[in-house]
């Protein structure tokens, strides 16, 4: 059963003359790893932005389960990203003046939720953070600060998460591990998945592969162009 | 701690060096904010203090108290010190006075510590009467004319009473209607009683007291109670509705003042912080954080840089306050002038600064606060979202670029055009720094500066007197009195001339008979015209015009006296004559002149007035003391007025310069701010020259150049509108007071060069940070 559709979601930005995306559906399943490849400027980052209620669409709606996003206002709309999605981006984007705990609780935090101790023990250690809770971001490597990231992507267990070229600023080896991580959140928690990435090896992994070119999406599952 | 809190300190001290910036900026607009209302409860306590000396520290007179009821009246708690005095009746006064103020004079007895403290601030001329037949008389009781200090008889309810006046009370004093004719007394009154008295708290004065009379039987209370008006009015509490809303206007503009300079401080610092973290809020909004928890975290961030502020504004509003006091107390203290400044420590002043800084700290972020909730998370992923979209005007080469002969200096210009949002938030700021410290600066200057007397100093003591037989021996004695260095004795005469010269303005020309020695010695035995000097404002301009055509000598034909030759025309420019002509001037003769030319046997008798000059200024109380023995009628301290005014001029001068000093302060904190605020958020920009080949020199000159040009541009603004500002301010306030207008080029030459150090300073601080920076550290960052 599809947890997130996208039907004729089309962004055109003002003063270009092709859309970013153009008309695309998409269906994605519970549980599902669905990896999104395509070109630079092909349109991937608007979709996955699109698709997690960070950018609003020139026409079409996005609908998680029963909930039109983009009917939503900015509030709800906050809302719904604090609870239903779990972002993660290529540069971590991670608060510097927090400590990897406090980072990856912020958005239990803005929710007003205390998460349980041993809950949060768990996420440390299964992302092998446990010795670094107190750290600050400028005090951690490349991938451990983006496994802050997917920590404070899962903390809420959202609907989907979404992570743009999660591996892209990261060594093979490092790559592995969070992909690793990522693979395990899908398997053992039911995690949704929606991974944009340039690396075949990746897309490898995934459950379902959409190919995105100059805005059009392919292999989308959905009504439409595909 | 909640989460926005945390997120607020950790903010706050990853950013250490901007953080105290903000706080020791807000810190000068809270010392400001501070010490306005620390000085303005003080200055309120002081001026109160000051006036009711005038009666004795007493608020109020309750008149007509029923013998009876006076003790329970005195013992009301309410009262915390009281007089009583008798009232003997309601007088018929013998010819040639008269009593203009109130129902009848009613005469009053006072025992002695009445007679000190209500009458003796008052007495203008003689002393306190000693026993019951010796008597006070208001200074208007012979129509203006000089009091003799004679023995007058009093008709009282049937019966006739010689007094021998030997004082004379001020007749418009501020509880005049309730004592004008004084006499001593010290038996219990038969009659009606009047108590004056003072409470501890004013709140409410005019009703309690009033509710207080009338409990204690005093028929139509509202009609038998005065108040020290003037005194009370300082705390607010007179009856005078004008006063009240005066002084609490002159609160209110300076407080909007202090408002509008210390808002802009406060928000740049929060604008320049929320654009330095636009991504951060960005990305606080991709993980669900709601506008309104951005909102509040910029609001907290404000509210957790004011508190630290306000403790220092605290420490340093109350400090310095305290301190100006006590140098200025040292001050009076050596000029033996006894005045007093009181530091008064409100707890309404503190509560008030503080609501005062949260209130304009919570306006002054609104508008950024308002900014970061409406950042969208996109922000956090894309950079180049937040350049701001550029016009087709600001995409052209403007004349400044088109005149800039570099590459460099023509890409700061490009830079300056396209940085258009930012740069006019910076320049409108600046513009008002400016403007304030331009207009109210150069405003309080003229003002200061006009304050100086209009005509020049005049004698140290003066005497007036009724005619007197004894009018050149009294000169003499007085020439021989330790301390008197000269003196000019003067009968003044108001005579007509049949035929008025050009260039004069009425046909009524002053005659000053002096003594015929002095005629001899001090003008050559001639007749001359003085002519006296002041200054007037025309079309803003100070100039200053004389009585009498400055040349003009012949004759002048006087109905009273015939044909009078001027031999030439005297300027009143030494202090003796400066005096002795007072506004009008007019022409010197000698007694023997006078007698030789009068043609009426009867004119009406003229004023003598003894103008003294003393070697030693600083003993003018002992020589003033000296000559009232010799002179027991209305004399004149001028030295001590003087002392009392300067006193009075150097603080008012002291807490305005001191006010602007702070203001200008905050101003330049906020320029300082701006500038460096800037900076820091364009590392990331400068980085990417550098690694493109710029050196940290060119890079300088570029900042240099941009900076340059906005500096200058405020400060045409600033200028052009802190001028127009003055200018109005100062026509406003002509209409009541002679101050001219002067382009404050002063002020202007003071930001020049402030602004000029501010671009120094930024150029080699930024020249430094540039050299050291780590180029790769600031690439990296997104």
């Amino acid at each position: 059963m599809a947890i997130l559709t996208a039907h004729e979601l089309t962004k055109q930005y003002t003063g270009e003359e092709i859309p970013a995306l153009n008309h695309a559906n998409l269906a994605i399943a519970a549980g599902e790893f669905v990896a999104i490849v395509g070109p630079s400027g092909s349109g991937k980052s608007t979709l996955l932005h699109l698709l997690g209620g960070v950018d609003k669409p020139t026409s079409g709606t996005v609908q998680l389960y029963d909930t039109d996003v983009f009917a939503l206002n900015e509030t709800q709309l906050a809302i719904f990203r604090r609870r239903q999605v779990g972002l993660i981006y290529q540069f971590y984007n991670l608060l510097p003046t927090l400590t990897v705990q406090e980072n990856m609780t912020l958005p239990a935090d803005l929710d007003g939720r205390k998460i349980p101790g041993a809950e949060l023990s768990d996420l440390l250690a299964t992302l092998g953070l446990t010795e670094k809770a107190g750290a600050l971001p400028s005090e951690l490597s490349g991938g451990q600060q983006q496994r802050v990231a997917i920590g404070r992507a899962l903390i809420n267990h959202p609907a989907i998460v979404l992570a743009d070229e999660p591996t892209g600023n990261l060594d093979q080896r490092n790559s592995q591990e969070i992909m690793a991580l990522l693979r395990a959140a899908n398997t053992t928690r039911g995690q949704t998945l929606v991974v944009i990435t340039h690396d075949p090896a990746i897309a490898a992994q995934a459950d379902r592969v959409l190919t995105i070119t100059d805005g059009k999406l392919t292999g989308g599952g959905g009504n439409g162009h595909h | 701690m909640g989460i926005i809190n945390r997120l607020t300190k950790r903010t706050l001290q990853g950013e250490m060096g901007r953080t105290l910036l903000t706080i020791v900026s807000m810190g000068i607009a809270a010392t400001l904010v501070v010490a306005t209302l620390v000085g303005f409860t003080s200055s309120q306590k002081n001026l109160y203090e000051y006036s009711i000396q005038d009666t004795g520290g007493m608020q109020f007179v309750i008149q007509d108290v029923p013998r009876a009821n006076v003790q329970k009246l005195r013992q009301d708690p309410a009262v915390t010190r009281s007089l009583a005095f008798s009232n003997l009746g309601t007088a018929a006064l013998p010819k040639g006075y008269q009593n203009y103020v109130g129902n009848g004079a009613n005469l009053v007895g006072m025992d002695p510590t009445a007679l000190r403290q209500l009458v003796g601030p008052q007495l203008v001329a003689g002393r306190l009467p000693r026993t019951p037949s010796e008597l006070v008389v208001p200074s208007d009781a012979r129509s203006g004319k000089p009091i003799k200090l004679e023995t007058i008889r009093l008709t009282i309810a049937g019966k006739n009473r010689s007094f021998r006046i030997v004082g004379v009370i001020n007749g418009y004093h501020t509880f005049s209607s309730a004592y004008r004719w004084i006499t001593y007394n010290d038996q219990p009154s038969t009659g009606t009683v009047s108590i004056a008295g003072s409470f501890a708290s004013v709140t409410r004065l005019q009703q309690r007291v009033q509710a207080l009379a009338t409990a204690n039987g005093v028929n139509q209370a509202a009609t038998k109670i005065s108040f020290n008006d003037r005194a009370l009015s300082w705390l607010g509490a007179g009856g005078n509705l004008r006063d009240m809303v005066t002084v609490s206007g002159l609160l209110l503009f300076a407080l909007i003042v202090i408002g509008l300079a210390a808002g802009m401080m406060i928000y740049t610092s929060i604008n320049l912080g929320v654009r330095a973290r636009t991504q951060r809020y960005g990305l606080l909004r991709s993980i669900g954080a709601t506008p309104k928890q951005v909102r509040q975290l910029v609001y907290r961030e404000a509210l957790a840089l004011v508190l630290p502020a306000l403790g220092l504004g605290y420490l340093a509003g109350t400090g310095g306050i305290a301190v100006v006091l006590e140098l200025l107390n040292r001050n009076f203290g050596n000029s033996k002038f006894p005045f007093h400044l009181y530091f008064t420590l409100s707890p309404w002043a503190l509560i008030g600064s503080a609501v005062f800084m949260i209130i304009v700290t919570f306006l002054a972020s609104a508008r950024p606060a308002q900014r970061a909730a409406r950042v969208t998370p996109l922000v956090a992923v894309r950079d180049n979202l937040a350049t701001p979209r550029l016009r087709s005007w600001q995409m052209r080469t403007g004349l400044w670029g088109r005149l800039m002969p570099t590459p460099l200096s023509r890409l700061a210009a490009k830079n300056y055009r396209r940085n258009s949002g930012t740069r006019w938030t910076m320049i409108a700021t600046l513009s008002v720094s400016i403007l304030i410290f331009v207009g109210f600066t150069g405003f309080a200057r003229a003002v200061l500066k006009d304050t100086v007397t209009d005509y020049g100093h005049g004698a140290d003591l003066y005497f007036t007197l009724p005619d007197t037989p004894h009018f050149d021996t009294i000169a003499t004695a007085i020439d021989r009195t330790d301390n008197v260095q000269a003196s000019l004795a003067t009968k003044r005469y108001d005579f007509q001339i049949n035929k008025r010269p050009p260039g004069f303005a009425s046909n009524i020309v002053p005659v000053f008979v002096v003594p015929d020695k002095t005629f001899a010695s001090q003008f050559n035995g001639q007749v001359v015209l003085l002519n006296p000097s002041h200054r007037v404002i025309t079309k803003g301009q100070r100039r200053q015009v004389w009585g009498f055509p400055t040349q003009f000598s012949g004759p002048l034909d006087f109905a009273e006296l015939g044909k009078l030759t001027v031999s030439k025309t005297v300027p009143a420019d030494t202090p003796l004559l400066r005096a002795a002509a007072s506004y009008n001037g007019g022409v010197v003769i000698s007694e023997s002149i006078l007698a030789r030319s009068l043609k009426k046997t009867k004119i009406e008798s003229p004023t003598v007035e003894y103008n003294i000059m003393l070697r030693d200024t600083r003993q003018h109380g002992v020589t003033f003391k000296k000559l009232q023995n010799l002179m027991p009628t209305d004399g004149y301290d001028v030295v001590a007025n003087d002392e009392k005014s300067m006193a009075l001029l150097t603080a008012i001068q002291v807490m305005v310069y001191g006010f602007l000093a702070l203001l200008s302060l905050v101003s330049l904190a906020n320029i300082i701010n701006h500038i460096f605020a800037n900076l820091l958020q364009r590392r990331r920009e400068l980085a990417m020259l550098q690694a493109i080949g710029t050196t940290p020199g060119q890079v300088t000159r570029l900042l240099g150049l941009e900076n340059g040009r906005l500096l200058l541009i405020s400060l045409i603004w600033g200028s052009v509108l802190g001028t127009l500002l003055n200018q109005v301010l100062l026509k406003r306030l002509s209409t009541i007071y002679e101050v001219a207008f002067a382009i404050p080029w002063l002020e202007i030459g003071i930001v020049v060069f402030i602004l000029f150090v501010v671009w120094a300073v930024f150029s080699l601080v930024s020249y430094r940070m540039i050299r050291r920076q780590n180029i790769d550290h600031w690439l990296r960052l997104t």
